[in-house]
């Protein structure tokens, strides 16, 4: 696994680093401490990472432009912050975890741990996509999002208004991200159920779902029966 | 030879203001004579700029009775009973002006024929004989003696000195159409020094015209005393209260100034006095009307400070004793007083009024009319309007400062609003979470690795917060309590950061006053800009040094620290724009406008500037 840790405190970054290196064991590939804004950003742009350790408050200054860009590369993010009323605003930027100050062996544990297994962030409170384009980084509601489709290292999202949008991480990581109305309903593709028409049988155990704009999205039969039920649930 | 007689200008029969003339009847004269090259010029100069003509001829009015002013007369020293008859031949006499007639060691005699026309033997108009002159009188008209105060004698101890101002009535019956002879006993011992002439008037004419005008003029005097006084107690007690500043002294003390030479100049037509007090009178109008304008001069300079003050205030001292030397009556040395003093004061104003100072506008309105009136007709205007005038000045001076007084607690309400607002800042200071929770976090790292310094930084910690809960509600508190939270907080860094902070802050007076939590706010500041951790060890700390300087009455604190390596600057806005408000409302809280203040990177420096009054 391929770390970075962004923090200006020396002892808090060394702290982290520690804890980390416990905690991670031999599968720690790498580990890069950084204090600026400008070397996290040069960084992260020439090396390819999985999990950034990010401190919100750089130097007195505001570290979500820093985060929108995290959140817009394929690495899972992990906010470690004094200010725990950012948590929120984090969340519903799509951050993996919220880590408040201080924190012990524990905490960090439980929260790697979570990034390992894949099991879903604890509070899916994603509301904004952030999506890198040429003029920086678009904040993309996910209520505009119909469907995602998964690619090798990217996935698709389709919006309302038919304009496609890729983003780096993959279907897998944002599917820990997205919130309840977004189901996996085939390998390849994660659905906005609040935007499904309809769902159609073609014979054979093959399905698939009418989107309100008149695009199918085709159903793996294993998960027919569980998204039979999340559409029951939802009309109800 | 007969002496010339001539009407007096009029002025006492046409119901015009009386101040103006009773002042002209009683003073001009002398005043005219008196006066040196520069009154000379002054007065010139008024005239000239003056649109109202000052003598006004003609003579009729509801009396319609001339009053016959005697400018030549012939005289004698000498004594002989038999001078006072009409039928004395005196033209072996010398003639002179009444105004050239100096003083006499012995006793000496005038005398000058006198027409009465046939107003003046109306019945139903009292006619009296008036004399104003540094000399003892006995009058006698036609050769009978006229009722009379003083006596004259042959020497200091056997003459009893009459008044300044003599007015005595003659009788009807001796006051017939046709031409009399007045004459005067008269003899000037108690004279101090020779002034240019002993006698300013001598005349015969309206009884109740020569009694009333001076009365008039008391009544306006009196008025604007009151307002001098009222004015006085408002200012002197604005300052006794608290409001410290130096212009409101000067104005009490320019209002108890004119005040005083408003009774000095008042006091001859309300209660008169022995010819003797002139001198001192007329020195004390000197000193008061020197004070009055040295007061003004103090008083703009103070009210709108600028550069030159003490440049000018020397040079209008050196003025004032030229004037002293050079100009030899007093009128023209009171005259020049003024012009020197309303002409800086409005000067002043008006360069005040250039840089937009506040109330400038309503101070140059004030003394300008003031400076306006008096160049317009300078010895017109310290006879008549000057009294007038100031006050006017001084009601537009009261406003300018009320305007300011508002001001100014207006701006101190803001300022409670904003200690109280920055009170909650200093303490939140404490448990602001970048603060709290990093360090809190930091110092669990210490736990884990050397326990006794995670000790060491709980206590530097508790130290800061601590402080921080003691100053906030002070205004200011002694250096030496900043200094400690300052120390506090570089410890509680040094610990975050793994690394030494260094306070270098000997020879300063730790007893000077200092607002809470500014130096401490510059100190962060110096952190946040200051190099990355491994800068500073034990052996090489990070140095941040605080000198002290006096100069000029203000204390100078200089905060010096090392600037990070430039390349990832902070944006001040964002990093200082909070601290560096703080810093000035806690200076404004506590110094008003009187303190300086400025911070930012020069070369390799972090430098923070501010200068707050010494005492």
């Amino acid at each position: 696994m391929r770390i970075v840790i962004v923090e200006d405190e020396r002892m808090i970054a060394e702290r982290l680093r520690r804890l980390v290196t416990e905690i991670v064991g031999d599968r720690l590939e790498s580990l890069t401490l950084l204090d600026r804004f400008s070397l996290a950003r040069e960084h992260l742009a020439t090396h390819p990472i999985d999990l950034l350790f990010l401190d919100l408050d750089l130097y007195g200054r505001d570290g979500f432009g820093l985060l929108e860009e995290a959140l817009a590369s394929s690495f899972a993010t992990i906010v470690v912050s004094a200010h725990h009323d950012q948590a929120l605003r984090a969340f519903e930027l799509g951050v993996t975890d919220f880590v408040p100050k201080p924190f012990g062996r524990d905490r960090l544990a439980k929260s790697l741990a979570r990034l390992e297994t894949r099991e879903p962030a604890l509070r899916k409170q994603l509301q904004n996509l952030a999506v890198r384009t040429r003029r920086g980084i678009d904040l993309v509601p996910v209520a505009r999002v119909r469907y995602l489709q998964g690619a090798d290292d990217y996935t698709a999202l389709h919006l309302v208004g038919g304009q496609r949008r890729l983003h780096p991480k993959s279907l897998r990581a944002l599917e820990t991200l997205l919130p309840s109305p977004f189901t996996r309903v085939h390998r390849s593709f994660i659905v906005n159920l609040a935007r499904v028409r309809s769902l159609e049988s073609h014979g054979g155990g093959k399905h698939r779902i009418i989107l309100d704009d008149g695009t199918d999205v085709p159903v793996s039969r294993a998960r027919i029966a569980a998204l039979r039920q999340d559409l029951r649930m939802d009309d109800s | 030879m007969i002496g010339q007689l001539h009407p007096i200008d009029g002025e006492l029969h046409q119901g015009q203001p009386a101040v103006r003339a009773t002042l002209f009847a009683m003073a001009i004269p002398m005043r005219r004579r008196q006066c040196g090259g520069w009154a000379w010029w002054l007065s010139t100069f008024g005239v000239v700029l003056s649109c109202a003509p000052g003598v006004d001829e003609a003579g009729s009015s509801e009396t319609d009775v001339p009053t016959l002013s005697i400018e030549r007369v012939r005289w004698q020293l000498g004594d002989d009973p038999s001078w006072a008859q009409p039928a004395l031949d005196d033209a072996a006499w010398p003639t002179a002006d009444l105004l050239d007639l100096v003083g006499q060691d012995g006793i000496f005699w005038l005398r000058t024929p006198v027409q009465l026309g046939p107003r003046h033997a109306d019945a139903a108009v009292p006619l009296g004989v008036r004399v104003s002159a540094l000399a003892s009188c006995d009058l006698f008209w036609d050769g009978a003696p006229l009722p009379g105060e003083g006596r004259p004698g042959p020497d200091r101890d056997r003459e009893q000195a009459g008044p300044i101002d003599l007015l005595v009535h003659l009788p009807h019956a001796r006051a017939q159409e046709g031409l009399h002879v007045l004459a005067a006993r008269c003899s000037t011992h108690h004279r101090q020094i020779e002034l240019a002439g002993s006698f300013q008037t001598l005349a015969v004419g309206f009884y109740g015209a020569m009694l009333q005008a001076p009365l008039a003029y008391a009544g306006l005097a009196m008025a604007s005393l009151t307002a001098k006084f009222v004015a006085a107690a408002f200012f002197l007690s604005l300052f006794v209260i608290g409001r410290r500043d130096r212009a409101t002294l000067d104005l009490g003390l320019l209002s108890l100034a004119t005040a005083g030479l408003l009774i000095a100049e008042a006091w001859r037509p309300l209660f008169g006095y022995p010819y003797g007090w002139h001198v001192p009178r007329l020195l004390l109008i000197l000193g008061l009307a020197w004070l009055s304008n040295a007061l003004l001069v103090r008083f703009v300079f103070d009210r709108f400070p600028a550069r030159g003050r003490r440049g000018l205030g020397i040079a209008a001292a050196v003025a004032s004793m030229a004037v002293l030397l050079v100009e030899p009556s007093f009128d023209g040395r009171v005259a020049l007083f003024f012009l020197l003093g309303l002409g800086l004061a409005f000067g002043w104003c008006i360069g005040a009024l250039v840089r937009a100072a506040p109330d400038s506008g309503l101070a140059t309105a004030g003394v300008g009319l003031c400076f306006v009136g008096f160049a317009a007709s300078p010895f017109r205007f310290l006879d008549q309007g000057v009294f007038l005038a100031f006050d006017a000045m001084l009601m537009l001076l009261l406003i300018a400062q009320a305007a300011q007084v508002r001001r100014e607690r207006d701006a101190l309400e803001a300022a409670r609003l904003r200690a109280t607002r920055l009170q909650l800042e200093l303490v939140k200071k404490s448990i602001q979470p970048h603060f709290l929770m990093n360090t809190l976090t930091a110092l669990a790292e210490w736990f884990e690795r050397q326990p006794e310094r995670a000790t060491e930084g709980l206590e530097a910690l508790a130290a800061e917060i601590r402080l921080l809960g003691a100053l906030a509600d002070h205004r200011t508190v002694p250096l030496a309590r900043e200094l400690e939270l300052c120390h506090a907080h570089l410890a509680v860094m040094g610990l975050r950061r793994d690394c030494a902070y260094q306070l270098d802050a000997a020879d300063l007076d730790t007893t000077a006053p200092c607002p809470p939590g500014i130096i401490h706010t510059l100190v962060e500041n110096a952190v946040t800009h200051g190099p990355s951790p491994d800068g500073g060890s034990a052996d090489t700390p990070i140095r941040v040094s605080l000198t002290s300087t006096l100069h000029e009455g203000q204390r100078r604190y200089r905060l010096t620290s090392p600037l990070r390596a430039p390349a990832d600057p902070p944006r001040d806005a964002e990093t200082s724009g909070t601290g560096f408000r703080y810093v000035r409302a806690r200076l404004a809280e506590a110094f008003g406008e009187q303190f300086t203040f400025q911070a930012g990177p020069k070369d390799d420096r972090w430098i923070a500037e501010w200068s707050i009054p010494a005492s």
